[in-house]
């Protein structure tokens, strides 16, 4: 595992400055190594610090102590190198559905032509064919999303964390997207971190599965899924995919309880 | 013949069927529809040709006196006759002319100074009492002042129509920059943009519903300034000629003056609605002001 690490975080910690109740710790000494092309998801009870955690594997927000890297090189990872999906689609109201995948290629001054001939190819992939010139307010959420995603995708990132994409999509929806997720997983060979509340969806999607508990957030414990790939819409309903998610489950529990 | 037939079988995937579906869809609901459309519009012109009609008698009658409210007749005679020998055109294009320059300038000035305000947070901190105080004065009130200082002619008018353009214009464009949409500077830093590129790519188009905001109020503000610096001090303007009508008691001609002005309000009320709707038509609730100065 050493070997093919490509995000390593070294006892990170955070705690939040509040300006009438004082330092408020949201994370604490918490050590992690992701290895190259792994999809990982976190899961906790709500306010456990997931979304901290994420925030400062990507970048976007600095950690009180400890440190990280990407590809052995001290720091998060650049933006050139990632993609973000966060829980809300975050996209601009006032730029066409094309124009919103571009835009990571226009900050960056990226290859224009390729740019687009790869948004048009990503716009296929996630099934939003013919919705190039629409504006977000004209799309469903779970549309808005999949152009989230699209976006993130752009500039074949190595790394992408996503912040409990689908949580606000209805289960139906949810399990077509946590396919399509899977696909531009095999596809691209990105590695994944995903964050989410839902254990089944931890399980369909991931490599590994790190529980965190909350007060203040650390990791409780780490479960490795050995399910064959790819999984289908079939596998929930297999044996060994519902022992997998009553792993997690009792995991999950403690880690909420404890 | 042969044409029918094609449209008939296109039609024909309708489950009903052209034959069966036809007399179904028939004639009666579809201008019941179109009639209740009608019927508000309808109303209102009823409401309309009733206070016309009721003004009309009272002041036949002299129930009312037509020094004080002529009868809609005389009005429209006032109108009419004003129109065929002309005397309408130079003032009405020379209101129209200083709220036009007026409302450019303060556009400019407002949207530039906001800007630039937004853009350097001391120099807002250090001038913002004094927005604040200006704000908060009648602009209107300025207008005498001007007068004094600049006399009867056009540059008057135009100042005093900057003037009361330019504060909602500068405040709705520097609320509309200083917002921060946390998701959205959030997505910026991911996708590694610059301060710069964040405020080219999401605070700039991001303020331009409340920059619209701002400038509709300045359009109505700016046919008031106009009309007011008429009165206080000017050769020309529709305002001008309001008071020369007042001045020699002709009511129907104050009247005919004010429909003009009612008019002239009502078009830049569309326009402004129109561009709005042109530049902000991605505006949900969210990304709206919530208020307007
Ligand atoms: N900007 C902030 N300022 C102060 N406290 C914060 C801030 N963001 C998060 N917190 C606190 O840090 C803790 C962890 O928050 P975080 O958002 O990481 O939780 P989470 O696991 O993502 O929760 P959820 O599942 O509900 O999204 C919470 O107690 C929260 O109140
Ligand atoms: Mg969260």
């Amino acid at each position: 595992m050493r070997e093919s690490a490509i995000l390593d975080a070294d006892g990170v910690s955070k705690s939040y400055t509040t300006k009438d109740s004082g330092p408020h710790p949201a994370l604490s000494n918490v050590s992690l190594t992701v290895a190259k092309g792994e999809f990982l998801s976190i899961i906790g009870p709500s306010g456990c610090g997931k979304t901290t955690l994420l925030k400062i594997c990507a970048g976007l927000l600095a950690p009180s102590t400890g440190s990280l890297s990407f590809k052995k090189r001290p720091g998060p990872p650049r933006p050139r190198s990632m993609g973000v999906v966060f829980q809300t689609p975050a996209l601009l109201p006032w730029r066409t559905v094309r124009d919103n995948v571009l835009l990571p290629a226009i900050i960056q001054h990226a290859d224009r032509k390729a740019a687009e001939v790869r948004a048009v190819e990503l716009l296929e992939m996630l099934n939003l064919a013919g919705t190039a010139d629409k504006y977000p307010f004209q799309l469903s959420g779970g549309m808005q999303q999949r152009v989230a995603i699209a976006r993130s995708l752009l500039l074949d990132p190595e790394i992408i964390f996503m912040d409990e994409p689908f949580g606000a999509l209805d289960a139906m929806t949810r399990e077509k997207l946590n396919i399509e997720v899977q696909n531009v997983h095999a596809r691209t060979g990105a590695t994944i971190i995903f964050v989410t509340h839902n254990i089944s969806e931890a399980v369909f999607l991931s490599d590994r599965i790190v529980a965190m508990s909350a007060g203040p957030g650390r990791i409780s414990s780490i479960v490795t899924v050995d399910l064959p790939r790819p999984r289908t819409a079939n596998s929930y309903v297999l044996p060994e995919f519902r022992e997998q998610e009553r792993i997690v489950r009792d995991v999950f529990d403690t880690a909420a309880t404890s | 013949m042969s044409q029918t037939a094609v449209h008939a079988s296109a039609t024909g995937r309708d489950p009903t069927g052209p034959t069966e579906g036809a007399p179904r869809r028939s004639p009666r609901p579809r201008s019941l529809r179109a009639a209740r459309h009608l019927v508000y519009p309808l109303l209102s012109l009823l409401v309309l040709a009733v206070t016309l009609g009721a003004f009309e008698i009272a002041s036949r009658q002299r129930w009312i006196s037509p020094l004080m409210v002529p009868a809609p007749s005389s009005v429209w005679e006032a109108l009419t006759v004003g129109f065929e020998r002309g005397i309408y055109w130079d003032h009405l294009l020379s209101t129209l002319s200083a709220t036009a320059w007026g409302f450019l300038l303060a556009t400019g000035l407002g949207i530039g100074l906001g800007g630039l305000l937004a853009a350097l947070r001391p120099l807002e901190r250090v001038l913002y009492p004094f927005i604040v105080a200006f704000q908060s004065t009648p602009k209107i009130a300025l207008a005498p002042l001007v007068v004094i200082w600049l006399g009867f002619g056009v540059t008057s008018k135009i100042l005093v129509v900057a003037l009361v353009t330019f504060f909602p214009i500068l405040v709705n464009t520097m609320q509309g920059l200083r917002l921060r949409d946390r998701e959205r500077q959030e997505l910026m830093v991911a996708v590694g943009a610059t301060k710069w590129q964040t405020f080219r790519y999401v605070r700039l188009p991001g303020s331009v519903p409340f920059v619209f905001a701002g400038l509709h109020i300045g359009a109505i503000f700016a046919l008031l300034g106009a009309v007011v610096a008429e009165f206080v001090g000017s050769s020309s303007g529709l305002g001008v000629l309001l008071n020369a009508e007042r001045a020699s008691f002709n009511v129907p001609g104050v009247f005919a003056v004010l429909l003009i002005l009612m008019a002239l309000g009502i078009a830049l009320n569309a326009v402004m609605k129109a561009l709005e709707r042109r530049f902000t038509f991605w505006c949900r609730e969210e990304d709206s002001p919530s208020t307007s100065i």
